[in-house]
């Protein structure tokens, strides 16, 4: 039995994990919405928590290779959901393709990236002027998160580092924009200058840091990791991501040898 | 190890290779039991994994991609850097193109080949007349790096 722990995880693109971190992020987004339109604490919470638990419930925890089938875990710290792939007809190192998209293989994992990014829009429409001038920024992370995972599914490896310094480029000059627009506006409110008002100035800045670090990190995943797809006689796929160029080698290579050449 | 599968295996893991045929169709097609099918899929997919890891050995490269569901495998030489495009044809046996190494005119047989096998595996449609050797493999390659 070999055991892989340390640079696998499986990713929840398919099935019940794909479901449960798809929930979790719509959640997160609408707690968000909540927050800002000063909804009732306990259901913020409710909410809020209930995306951490389903959240936890859907990360990639482990890969196994065991008796001529691939074992991947999901659930932090407990792993909860176990799905065992039979029979693999199709591997791919996803990163190392010239055209190979995301997108082809897990189309379902595009709804709540849309829905994160539309959710945000449809309520400054219609909440308008009435959005609290200190947590507006908070509205623009659901956005540009949706919008740089919509061009991870979308585009091939190769293209997405390209679209994402393209999308750093415009968030930098967007944020300027923003920040200048606000300042403004703060002054027309209230007659001062945000720069002394911490309880107003702190919220903003936190969104804007949120932004970046949520962006470097996606950065650096696009550099590094590798995603290997795999697909079985059935036709589902399920995806693998691996920390660098070379464990993807190795994974591939692995899995080639112990499941699709083994007749068990 | 003989790099080609026996006649009625390709056979059975060609029509396979079309979309959406389960293998009680199959079974029907070829006027044998299901149970029949499913024992020969498996047995030629893992018989078609063999060919190409064989061929990764030999020709000392790293596995890409392995799609033995439509009979081909990308491959990255050691030596080279350059990708390896390993197509089965059927009756005959894997082929190699070497990336940025496809002329059509100097290879005219391995490019009918290729073109022939990519077509039965259902990759490209029939290529038409007037179109260009070259400009079909081309598309064939393209096809195996989506």
């Amino acid at each position: 039995m070999v055991t892989l722990v340390k640079d696998y995880w499986p990713c929840a693109y398919s099935g019940l994990p794909a479901v449960l971190q798809s929930i979790s992020i719509v959640l997160f987004t609408v707690t968000l919405l909540m927050l800002v339109g000063n909804v009732g604490d306990i259901y913020v919470f409710m909410m809020f928590f209930t995306g951490i638990v389903l959240a936890l419930m859907s990360i990639g925890n482990e890969v196994k290779i065991t008796n001529g089938e691939l074992l991947l875990t999901y659930g932090y710290p407990f792993k909860l959901i176990k799905v065992r792939v039979k029979e693999v007809v199709h591997i791919a190192d996803i990163n190392a393709l010239e055209r190979g998209k995301l997108f082809k293989y897990f189309k379902v994992v595009l709804v709540p990236f849309i829905m994160i990014t539309a959710f945000p829009l449809l309520y400054v429409l219609i909440k308008g002027a009435s959005v609290p001038l200190q947590y507006s920024m908070f509205l623009a992370i659901p956005i540009f998160v949706g919008a740089a995972l919509i061009g991870y599914f979308l585009v091939s490896s190769r293209s997405y580092k390209a679209f994402l310094q393209n999308v750093l480029r415009v968030l930098v000059v967007l944020l300027i924009t923003i920040n200048f627009f606000l300042a403004i506006e703060y002054h027309r409110l209230y007659s001062g200058f945000i720069t002394r008002d911490l309880n107003a100035l702190i919220p903003l800045m936190l969104a804007e840091i949120l932004l970046y670090i949520f962006f470097a990190a996606m950065l650096v995943n696009a550099v590094k990791r590798h995603v290997i797809i795999v697909e079985d006689s059935r036709g589902r796929y399920y995806a693998i991501a691996s920390a660098s160029e070379v464990k993807a080698r190795e994974l591939i290579e692995l899995i080639v040898s112990k499941v699709m050449v083994s007749d068990s | 190890m003989i790099l080609k599968l026996p006649d009625r295996m390709e056979e059975i893991l060609l029509t396979a290779s079309k979309e959406g045929v389960r293998e009680v169709d199959i079974a029907k097609e070829l006027g044998i039991t299901k149970q029949a099918i499913s024992k020969a899929l498996r047995e030629g997919r893992l018989r078609l994994t063999e060919i190409f890891v064989t061929l990764a050995e030999v020709l000392n490269a790293d596995i890409v991609r392995v799609n033995v569901r439509k009979g081909f495998a990308i491959l990255r030489s050691r030596q080279l850097g350059r990708k390896l495009y390993v197509i089965y044809v059927p009756k005959k046996g894997p082929r190699v193109i070497i990336e940025g190494d496809i002329d059509c005119s100097t290879n005219p047989i391995v490019c009918k080949e290729v073109i022939s096998a990519a077509t039965m595996w259902g990759l490209i449609e029939r290529p038409k007349n007037t179109e260009q050797p070259n400009d079909v493999i081309t598309k064939v390659l393209s096809k195996l790096e989506e």
